[in-house]
C-alpha cells in the first residue's frame, strides 16, 4: 500500500475568470512508513497537493490512491469519513484552529466526533497529549492561554488523537523559534520510527528536510519536477540548483572544503560526523 | 539622531506578570537592527509597543525624537510603520492596488501621485502582474509582498518587520531581504527586524536580545555571539559557523574565530591537508 497519484490535474474555481491550474499531470508514488518532504517555491502546488490525500479537494483529473481508498475525478466519494480518520492533515498555524474551553476538550473531539466514547475519546486525547509532551497541567486550560507553541502542539494532539497512520503537516515548524521548531520535528521524525506512522511534512526549511527527512519530494508550478531519497538530493548539487533551494550550510561548507581539494565523503551530513572525518584524516 | 530611543518601558498583558519589564535601549537612524528572542520571550510585544498598538504601562517611547502619546500617535504612524508576520491579517483592500492605496489614502497622499507610487512600489516587491487580483486568491509569500509594499508605499523612515519573511519561500525570503537591505541602504530607512534568521542577525548592524520581557544582551553580531552559550540557554540558535567551530575544538582542531565561511575551509584544508 502507498499513496498514489496517478495524471491528477486540479483547478481552483474551474470555468471562471479566476480558473487556476495548480496540479498538472501529476504522477507520484509516495511510500509508506517513511518521512517525506514536499518542498517547492510558494505556489508550486504543495498545498494543493496534500489536500488530495484527505479529499479536502477531489482531483480535477485523474485518481489519487490512498490506503485502500481510491478517489477518481468525476466521480462521487462516499467514504471520506473513513478516510479523515485515517489521514490526519494539520493546516498551516493550525493554532488558529482551537475552539474548545480547556485543551482536553479540544483535543478529545475528534475521536468523539468518530464516534468514541466520551471515556474513550478523553483516554486517547490524554495519550495524544502525553505524546506531543503537554502533561496533565494543561487538560484543563484554556487553549487561549497558551503559548504559539503549545498551541500548535494541542492541534497537533487532536489529530493524533484519531489515531491516523498518515500524518501531513502542512509548514509545522513555521513562526516557531529554532529550538521549538526543532522540538516538533523531532516529535514527527519519532512518531515515525516509534509508531510506524507516514509523515509528510511541507517545508521550506532545507535544514530540517536534511535532519529529519527520508525522502524528497519537490514540486514546481504544479508539477512533480523530482521526487528522490533526502541523501542522493543532498549530493547532487544539479538536483539543488533545479530546486532552486538554498542547500543546507553543512552541505555548503563541504562544497568549499572540496572545491579546495578535500574530498569530503558524500554520506557525511552532520556537523559532529564532519569533524570526526576531518580530525581522523587529520591524524593519517 | 536616534530613530527610536525607549527607557525603562513596563507591559503586562494580565496585570501578574511583566511582559515586557524595565526594557530600554537605542536604535541610531538609519541602522538596521534584529531583534532576537525564543517564542514568548517579548519581543513582538516591543514592536506593538514602539507602534502604539499596545498602550505602554510605564516608561518613555521616543519617535524621531516625538513622545509616544495618545496625541501623538498618527503623526507616529507618519514615522514608524510595521509589517507581521501573517499576511492574512493585514488585509483591507478588495484588490491588490486597493490595498496599497488604503495606506496612502490614510496618510493623505495627493490622489494623483497615487497611481505611480502604487505602480512603482508593487514593481519593487514583484507584484504588478496581480495589480488587479484579489488578495485572497494570491498564495502566503505573495500576499505577504503586497503587504509590504503598502507598508513601504508610504514612504516612513523606520519600519519594523516582525518575522515578515517567516512564511515566505526560500526565493521570496532572499527577494524581500534584498528589497528591505536596498531601501535601507539607498533611502536611509531604518530597519528594525524581529527575526529567528541567524544569518540575518550575523548580517545586520546591531543586535538586541530579548529574554523574559528584558533585554539580555545588546551589541553588533561579534559582541553577541560572544556569548553563543547564554544564547543556546535561551532557546536560541547560533549560526553554523559557530557550531562548526565548537565541533572542531572538541576533536582538538585549532580554528579562528573567523565569520566567514569561505576563510573557514581554507583554515580546515591548510590544517588538514598540510603533509
Amino acid at each position: 500500500m502507498s499513496i498514489r497519484f496517478e495524471k491528477v490535474d486540479f483547478e481552483y474555481s474551474p470555468n471562471t475568470p479566476f480558473a487556476h491550474l495548480a496540479l498538472k499531470d501529476v504522477d507520484l508514488e509516495i511510500p509508506m512508513g517513511k518521512v517525506t518532504a514536499i518542498i517547492g517555491a510558494t505556489g508550486s502546488g504543495k498545498t494543493t497537493l496534500v489536500q488530495h490525500l484527505n479529499a479536502l479537494l477531489m482531483p480535477t483529473k485523474g485518481t489519487v490512491e490512498v490506503l485502500d481508498h481510491r478517489i477518481e475525478a468525476g466521480k462521487k466519494y462516499a467514504r471520506i469519513k473513513d478516510l479523515r480518520h485515517k489521514v490526519g492533515l494539520v493546516f498551516q498555524f493550525s493554532e488558529y484552529q482551537l475552539f474548545e474551553e480547556t485543551v482536553l476538550k479540544d483535543v478529545a473531539f475528534g475521536p468523539k466526533n468518530f464516534g468514541a466514547s466520551e471515556e474513550e475519546a478523553n483516554e486517547k486525547a490524554k495519550r495524544a497529549l502525553t505524546t506531543v509532551g503537554l502533561d496533565e497541567h494543561y487538560y484543563e486550560r484554556s487553549p487561549l492561554e497558551l503559548s504559539g507553541g503549545q498551541k500548535r502542539r494541542t492541534a497537533i494532539a487532536g489529530i493524533l488523537a484519531m489515531g491516523p497512520e498518515i500524518l501531513i503537516l502542512d509548514e509545522p515548524a513555521a513562526g516557531l523559534d529554532p529550538q521549538g521548531a526543532a522540538q516538533m520535528m523531532s516529535l514527527f521524525r519519532r512518531l515515525n520510527t516509534e509508531k510506524g506512522i507516514t509523515v509528510l511534512i511541507v517545508t521550506h526549511n532545507m535544514e530540517h528536510v536534511l535532519e529529519y527527512c527520508d525522502e524528497v519530494v519537490v514540486l514546481d508550478e504544479g508539477q512533480v519536477l523530482m521526487h528522490t531519497d533526502m541523501k542522493t538530493f543532498f549530493e547532487n548539487e544539479e538536483y539543488m540548483e533545479r530546486a532552486n533551494i538554498n542547500p543546507p550550510a553543512i552541505v555548503r561548507f563541504k562544497a568549499l572544503l572540496r572545491s579546495r581539494g578535500l574530498d569530503v565523503p558524500s554520506d557525511i551530513l552532520s556537523i559532529e560526523d564532519l569533524a570526526g572525518f576531518l580530525s581522523r584524516r587529520k591524524k593519517k | 539622531m536616534n530613530a527610536v530611543e525607549v527607557r525603562n518601558l513596563y507591559y503586562s498583558y494580565d496585570r501578574k506578570k511583566y511582559a515586557v519589564n524595565d526594557v530600554s535601549f537605542d536604535i541610531p537612524a538609519g541602522s538596521y537592527t534584529t531583534i532576537i528572542g525564543h517564542n514568548g520571550s517579548g519581543k513582538s510585544t516591543i514592536a506593538k509597543l514602539l507602534l502604539g498598538l499596545l498602550e505602554k504601562e510605564k516608561g518613555e517611547i521616543r519617535i524621531e525624537g516625538l513622545d509616544l502619546t495618545l496625541e501623538n500617535l498618527s503623526e507616529i504612524r507618519n514615522k514608524i510603520g510595521i509589517v507581521f508576520q501573517n499576511p492574512d491579517n493585514q488585509f483591507i483592500g478588495s484588490t491588490v492596488r486597493d490595498d496599497i492605496a488604503f495606506g496612502l489614502e490614510n496618510h493623505c497622499f495627493p490622489q494623483n501621485e497615487m497611481d505611480a507610487i502604487i505602480e512603482e512600489y508593487a514593481a519593487k516587491v514583484g507584484m504588478t502582474r496581480f495589480l488587479d487580483s484579489e488578495p485572497t486568491k494570491l498564495s502566503g509569500g505573495q500576499k505577504q509582498r503586497v503587504a509590504i509594499a503598502s507598508v513601504l508605499a508610504m514612504k516612513l523612515n523606520i519600519l519594523v518587520f516582525d518575522e515578515a519573511t517567516s512564511m515566505l519561500d526560500p526565493t521570496g525570503r532572499r527577494d524581500i531581504n534584498n528589497l528591505i537591505n536596498e531601501l535601507h541602504r539607498d533611502q536611509n530607512l531604518t530597519v528594525i527586524s524581529i527575526t529567528h534568521d541567524i544569518e540575518e542577525v550575523a548580517q545586520s548592524d546591531n543586535v538586541i536580545v530579548v529574554d523574559k520581557g528584558r533585554i539580555a544582551l545588546a551589541g553588533t553580531p561579534k559582541e553577541i555571539f560572544r556569548h553563543q552559550y547564554e544564547l543556546i540557554g535561551m532557546k536560541l540558535d547560533i549560526p553554523f559557523i559557530y557550531k562548526i567551530r565548537n565541533a572542531l575544538k572538541a576533536k582538538g582542531l585549532k580554528v579562528s574565530d573567523t565569520l566567514d565561511m569561505e576563510r573557514m575551509a581554507d583554515e580546515v584544508c591548510q590544517y588538514v591537508l598540510k603533509k
